[in-house]
């Protein structure tokens, strides 16, 4: 079954041109199930002020370590009328595995299956640990980018110094409009995307 | 010229440049911004250069060159004459089109390094298609300022870059020559096979960490894993980061380096850009990748077994050197001819160092107050090196009555708080060897101005015995950047045995030489390298930090030890 749907690997990192989209993109209509077995709509969401996703990935060093500083966001805005959520668009991750990452790494957030990986290729995804916020009713992409400028690859730093989705959320909240070209590219592990 | 951005950044893809399009359409196109990969390659003179460590510059300039082509090597001169007019702030690169070895590469005289690109690898990842094409990367955004032939637009994009205007990617008309992607093609018709050309190289590189409760953080445990990972794996790949411990093997070669080939590198990169096909192979040889084997002890019940008191590591954070001294009850003189490290969770034990110390001393011993001291080490543990270690025949470590085990733990945290009980298994020889195993530090002592991208050290010592050098290691802590030794014989030349291009401080094996070497007396060995205090080095906990030498985790000390036994 496999072979039937992955016709062609996009490999995102590619030297590939990419298309003149826009970065912010549009959040799709979704019905996905999480590791729970629970589904998610987006209508179940649309009385919330803002809806905030976490790129997900089992197994990616960057994805588990930033755990606790998205935990910390969503603890930090808890009297706001904010849904914080994870989804997971790897092909390689099923529902099976998910649950025991949640489990091993006590992720205590909703992880949405992005079975097709249509939420991700909306989205314009290409690595873990991203996080974007949207605006539910406009299905509005208002930022993405990285919690913080604490993880790279193989090192971390103790201390943030630049706190990019706490800023946006503040930003966004207040009213205003996030200036993207001042959010760095997101570090993570790159998610394969499948054209079908 | 004006563009329209006032950032200095790279706008990403979606803003209007109508107005500009307009003053350039006569020679010049502008569409999105094109953004790339990461890179990694050595040069001639078997330095590193990787892209995203040039962040500290504007730009990056990257002209394809071979040789042979006319419209390569008067782009050369051109970007000599470009380079002197912009090398404060952008970085000039040729990149080997041809597979030019090195002293090839060397003779071409060329005023900037020359990357040698092995299979054109990373050419043909960044869609050079033709000599005499040039590239000019944004190293912070990781996306092209330019890519076209030399010509005027590429010095009005290099001054648009320096005054922060620049934004899009530029694209002019190529004139060059062509480039030999035959490989690419004939692997386009017929790409690797999976279960016979592709797999086999994960199973044989990858998986021996990446396997079901290995030290690797995912397994690679069937051929979807490796699809999803796909483009990770390329990744790595092309900018050096996996496999780890990679040395410059022109230089000198060991065992517990970890290097793919050329050949191995464009089958998985190949097959990956035919769409990664299954094939036909009914078994998938990353299924039968076993889990964890039980831990054994290699070579039997060990003679004496050292273990370690709990150390506790917490779910996140960098963590600072722990270290563990261990009392011995030999009232004799013992020789440890093999031991082996039990690690108690390689997930989070990135190394263990052990030294044998006199009882009045700590880890360290005489490197506290000497720059250069022989030591007793036992070795290291690295995950994915064998945790067993025999020495040599006819050789061991002694470990003289009284003294006593001295540690230091490496631990990263994976998002999992872990305790970690990491045991010891010695095994002695009957009767003492013929020679005994010392391990010279050559030590250096040192400021670091903040943001130097390129301190240089250079130290050395001078053996008055004949010695056989059987392994070195290269220490330094996050700012470490690069170490090489070299040996030179009274009144000769230096050469280099062994080079540590990219130095990471999270890996650091004592690299045991595939060819030992024979040093007669009076021959010095050198020990140089630099520092990166820069924000280019990802690892660089504060580029603002002045910093010195010190045994501290936030000091940075450039040590080389040298692993011999006195030959007469």
């Amino acid at each position: 079954m496999i072979k039937q749907i992955l016709l062609s690997l996009v490999l995102v990192a590619s030297s590939a041109a990419l298309a003149a989209d826009d970065w912010l993109k549009s959040l799709p209509d979704f019905e996905l199930k999480d590791q729970n077995g629970e589904i998610h709509t987006l209508d179940q969401y649309t009385d919330r002020e803002l809806l905030v996703f976490y790129v997900q990935g089992v197994g990616c060093p960057i994805a588990r370590i930033a755990l606790p500083q998205y935990r910390e966001v969503r603890d930090l805005y808890a009297d706001k009328n904010i849904e914080f959520l994870m989804f997971n668009a790897n092909i390689q991750d099923d529902i099976k595995r998910i649950n025991r990452e949640a489990t091993e790494f006590g992720i205590d957030f909703p992880i949405l299956k992005d079975e097709g990986q249509a939420l991700a290729k909306a989205l314009g995804v290409e690595r873990t640990a991203e996080v974007f916020i949207v605006d539910p009713k406009t299905q509005e992409v208002l930022f993405r980018g990285p919690i913080n400028d604490q993880l790279g690859y193989e090192t971390q730093r103790n201390e943030a110094h630049d706190e990019y989705l706490k800023d946006a959320l503040n930003t966004v909240l207040a009213g205003g409009t996030v200036d993207m070209q001042d959010i760095p590219d997101s570090k993570g592990c790159l998610v394969a995307i499948f054209d079908t | 010229m004006k563009f329209m951005t006032p950032s200095k950044r790279t706008v990403r893809p979606g803003l209007i440049f109508s107005t500009l399009l307009i003053v350039l359409a006569s020679t010049a196109t502008l569409g999105a911004t094109e953004r790339v990969g990461d890179f990694a390659l050595l040069d001639a003179e078997g330095r590193f250069h990787q892209l995203s460590r040039y962040q500290h510059r504007d730009a990056v300039v990257l002209l394809a060159y071979d040789s042979a082509c006319s419209a390569a090597s008067a782009g050369a001169a051109e970007l000599a004459r470009l380079r002197d007019e912009y090398s404060e702030t952008i970085e000039f690169l040729a990149l080997d089109v041809t597979d030019a070895t090195r002293s090839e590469q060397l003779q071409w005289s060329l005023p900037f390094p020359v990357l040698g690109d092995e299979l054109k690898l990373v050419s043909e990842s960044l869609s050079v298609s033709a000599a005499g094409e040039v590239l000019v990367f944004n190293p912070e955004r990781m996306s092209l300022f330019y890519r076209g032939g030399v010509e005027e637009m590429l010095g009005q994009t290099l001054q648009a870059v320096i005054d922060g205007d620049a934004s899009d990617t530029v694209t002019t008309d190529i004139s060059g020559c062509d480039i030999d992607y035959a490989d690419l093609a004939m692997h386009k018709q017929n790409p690797p096979d999976y279960s016979t050309e592709v797999a086999p190289i994960i199973v044989d590189n990858c998986a021996i960490c990446h396997h079901w409760g290995g030290a690797g953080p995912f397994p690679f445990d069937s051929y979807v894993s490796l699809l999803g990972w796909s483009p990770m794996v390329r990744e790595v790949v092309l900018n050096k980061r996996m496999p780890p411990m990679q040395v410059d093997e022109e230089s000198g070669t060991s065992a517990n380096a970890h290097e793919l080939s050329a050949e191995e590198k464009q089958k998985l990169l190949h097959w990956m850009d035919a769409g990664a096909p299954r094939g036909d192979g009914e078994v998938d040889p990353l299924e039968q990748v076993p889990v964890d084997p039980e831990f054994e002890w290699q070579l039997g019940e060990p003679d004496f077994l050292v273990e370690a008191p709990t150390n506790v590591i917490p779910a996140v954070g960098i963590q600072d050197y722990k270290y563990l001294e261990v009392e011995l009850p030999f009232e004799q003189d013992m020789w440890v001819r093999a031991f082996q490290y039990s690690p108690g969770d390689p997930r989070v034990l990135h190394h263990l160092m052990t030294f044998i110390v006199a009882p009045d001393e700590d880890f360290w011993g005489p490197e506290k107050h000497e720059k250069t001291s022989a030591r007793r080490f036992l070795g290291s543990f690295i995950p994915g090196s064998n945790p067993a270690t025999v020495f040599p025949e006819n050789t061991g470590v002694r470990i003289p009555a009284g003294h006593k085990l001295a540690l230091q733990f490496h631990y990263v945290t994976n998002g999992l708080e872990i305790d970690d009980n990491t045991r010891i298994g010695l095994y002695f020889s009957d009767t003492p060897p013929e020679k005994e195993l010392m391990t010279r530090a050559v030590s250096e002592r040192f400021t670091i101005a903040p943001g130097d991208t390129e301190h240089l050290i250079a130290t050395s010592f001078e053996f008055d015995e004949p010695v056989q050098l059987l392994a070195v290691r290269s220490r330094m802590n996050y700012r470490g950047k690069h170490m090489k030794f070299s040996v030179q014989e009274a009144g000769a030349d230096k050469h280099v045995v062994f080079s540590i291009p990219a130095y990471n401080y999270g890996w650091q094996p004592h690299y045991w030489l595939d060819q030992p070497r024979k040093l007669a007396a009076g021959t010095r060995v050198h020990v140089e390298g630099a520092f990166d205090n820069s924000g280019s080095n990802p690892f660089n906990p504060d580029p603002r930090e002045e910093v010195s030498w010190g045994l501290e985790s936030h000091d940075e000390m450039f040590t080389g030890y040298l692993t011999y036994f006195v030959d007469k």
